[in-house]
Order: C-alpha cells, then structure tokens, then sequence
C-alpha cells in the first residue's frame, strides 16, 4: 500500500531528459556549487539559489508552484570527479 | 519499449586525464518526480549502480510532505564510509521520457546527509528495470523488466 499516493498536479517531464542533455554545459557552469530550478522543458534555468528547500519555499510564497519545475544539483567546480 | 536518457555533460576546470582530456565530465542523470501527498518534486537524480538503495535528501521529503518521523531507520555508508542514517518510506516514483511513462511504488531512504545528487540504487529503482548503459553515445536506456510493479 502506497500511503503517499497523491492525486497532484505534476510537472510533465517528456521532452525534459533530451532539452537538458542539451542545455550549454558552460551556462549550466555558471550556476557551480547552487540549486536550480529548470523549466519543465529542460531549455531554461528559472531559478537558482544555494539551498533547494529555501528555493522552494521562497518560490511557493511568491505565488509561483515550484512542482512544475525540475530541482537540479549543479556540482561544484572543483568536484570534477565523483566517485 | 523502453526509456531513453542521453547522459549529462558537466564542465570541468582542467582536462581530464581519464578521459582523453575531454572538460567535460559525462553522467547518467535521470529525471524522477517523486509524488508525496502535499506536492510533487521532480528531481535530476544520479543512476548508481552501486547504491544498494535509492537515497533523496530529507528536504525533498518536507517538500513533499512526507512524515518521516515514525520512519524505519538504517545506517548506511558511502564510498568515504562516513555513516549516514536513513529513514524509508513508501512513495510514487515517475520518469518519463518523449514516448513513455512509468510510474510505480518504491521504497525510499531519506537522508539529513548532504548528497550530490539524489540516488537510484538497486531497492526501489534498479529492481524494475533492465538497463543498458551505451557507453559511445553516452545514452541510458531503461526497459521494465518482467517484476515491475507499477503503470
């Protein structure tokens, strides 16, 4: 039994995984160390701040849904290797 | 049919020499909407075959409203073998990509640990799936295979 099941609106994600994998990985380098927030579509970066539960809050008291948006880690720099 | 997922390219600030001195760092990153019962929140997660369980950071749980207080516990550790406590419950998991949906109950581990990226590991994601990871198009694709519970 799933006690979590919602009946919610969320974000539709099908041309997300192919927009994003093209997004500029110089751009997205901009954004090293923060939290993002992509449009669903994966072609633009909405938001971006250093921690992703203050970004959501901060979204959802000015009006703006943050579910209908994708939340991103951007690595920082200096993390070049993950293991 | 199955899912497919081109890989993620990263900047990196030096050539890399594992890689030919490419700068940019390839990896497998999946888009996933976790579904709780106040909001949804699709986060880009890192496939990891090497993650007995599939791990997102507590904040997404209170994003989510999702109670963990009465929440199963189990500790856990990472390549650095620094110990982390995990707290699991019952959630939706979706990804999708331009020609399928899937959707299905899993078990996810909440951590108060700073992660990367959220995690899918074997419990919860890997279990449902046949993967095929095409290393020349740097490109994951995800098949449900004959135990997969979900839509």
């Amino acid at each position: 039994m799933n006690r979590n099941q919602p009946t919610l609106p969320v974000p539709d994600l099908r041309q997300y995984a192919e927009n994003r994998a093209k997004f500029p990985p110089d751009e997205l380098a901009k954004y090293a160390g923060k939290c993002v927030a992509f449009s669903a579509d994966g072609t633009r970066i909405v938001a971006s701040g250093d921690d992703f539960l203050t970004l959501w809050n901060e979204m959802k008291a000015s009006g703006v849904d943050p579910s209908q948006f994708v939340w991103s880690d951007v690595p920082p720099l200096e993390e070049d290797t993950q293991l | 049919m199955s899912l497919r997922f081109p890989f993620r390219s990263f900047r990196v600030p030096h050539p890399l020499i594992s890689l030919q001195g490419r700068t940019v760092r390839p990896r497998p990153i999946i888009p996933v909407t976790l579904l709780g019962p106040v909001a949804a929140v699709a986060r880009d997660c890192l496939l990891d075959s090497g993650s007995d369980d599939t791990v997102f950071p507590e904040s997404v749980a209170i994003a989510a409203g999702i109670d963990l207080s009465n929440a199963p516990t189990s500790s856990a550790s990472g390549v650095g073998l620094q110990a982390l406590t995990l707290r699991f419950t019952e959630v939706t998991l979706r990804i999708a990509d331009r020609h399928e949906q899937r959707e299905w109950s899993a078990w996810v581990g909440f951590t108060a640990a700073r992660l990367r990226q959220p995690l899918l590991g074997f419990a919860g994601f890997l279990q449902w799936f046949d993967v095929l990871i095409r290393g020349e198009k740097e490109e994951v694709e995800l098949t449900v295979n004959g135990a997969y519970p979900g839509s």
